[in-house]
């Protein structure tokens, strides 16, 4: 896939997410998509892996029930053949308690066929951690 | 000032564009060159691609990893890297994905640490940003999931 593709997938991608458009995103993501938030899923139960479109889409329910999206600020993106890199300034706020967690990742994607076929994402999950519990964690 | 699209060709945002002249390739040729000099523990070398003004954040917690944090200046970088050399021996340094334009790069690899006081071998994926200028490294972002990499520094899971 050309860079200019990967670059207008990535583009719709990310608006359709911060802007919330639940099913746009969904209609670009690839059925055979390999999605990984590299996080403790005994805090984040929608971190870990997930194979294919309808898993990636329950996950993502999954986090929609317990956090709503405040910001999603990118602020360096690469582009190479049909790979991007992103990093960004994320704001989320905790359902249960309005707690705002605040954090930057690093998102890592394949395009293919115009769809999102390879997701990765970290961050310091440390410290995500801590923001979601409120508290420091007994070391 | 109208904001950068961080979309558009070239990246951007609050990142500053550093390098104008940069040639095409020379973010991956030097990222390159720099991964094989950290796999093979070979700090000189490695120390010959930080410029001197860097500014290096890896995110973490300090709280176990006082290493890490955020740096400014080589030498600032090149201490971190000793201190961290002092309690870890890079074992493993496989790069997973290397993606990079004119003056940027990013990668993830599989690591492997062992902990020089117990033996026992941490296992994680470090994902990086670098933006290079004149051939050097002026620039650097570190990712990793910092809380499972905590755990097996610590040996045991943490009650949460």
């Amino acid at each position: 896939m050309s860079e200019g593709g990967t670059r207008e997938t990535v583009r719709a991608l990310f608006d359709a997410y911060e802007t919330r458009n639940f099913d746009r995103f969904a209609g670009l993501i690839h059925d055979d998509i390999d999605w990984v938030i590299h996080g403790p899923m005994a805090v984040f139960p929608f971190a870990g892996l997930r194979r294919g479109r309808p898993a990636v889409l329950q996950a993502l329910a999954g986090m929609a029930l317990t956090y709503s999206l405040e910001s999603y600020v990118p602020d360096f993106v690469i582009v190479d053949s049909d790979r991007a890199a992103i990093m960004a300034d994320v704001g989320l706020s905790q359902r249960a308690t309005g707690r705002l967690l605040r954090f930057r990742v690093a998102n890592f994607l394949r395009i293919e066929d115009g769809k999102l076929i390879e997701f990765r994402e970290f961050a310091d999950s440390f410290d995500q951690v801590e923001q979601a519990l409120g508290r420091v964690v007994e070391l | 000032m109208a904001q950068r699209d961080p979309f558009s060709a070239g990246g951007g945002g609050s990142f500053p564009v550093l390098s104008e002249a940069a040639d095409t390739g020379e973010a991956r040729r030097v990222l390159v060159q720099v991964q094989d000099a950290f796999r093979k523990n070979d700090y000189e070398r490695l120390a010959a691609f930080y410029h001197d003004d860097i500014d290096w954040i890896f995110h973490g917690p300090q709280s176990i990893f006082p290493e890490v944090g955020h740096r400014r200046g080589k030498t600032e970088v090149l201490k971190s890297l000793a201190a961290l050399n002092a309690l870890y021996r890079f074992e493993q340094y496989d790069t997973e994905q290397l993606i990079a334009d004119n003056s940027a790069a990013a990668s993830v690899a599989n690591v492997h640490l062992v902990q020089r006081a117990t033996g026992r071998i941490i296992q994680c994926k470090i994902a990086s940003f670098h933006r290079v200028r004149d051939g050097k490294i002026i620039e650097y972002r570190g990712f990793t999931d910092s809380f499972d990499a905590a755990e097996q520094v610590r040996g045991r899971e943490f009650p949460i």
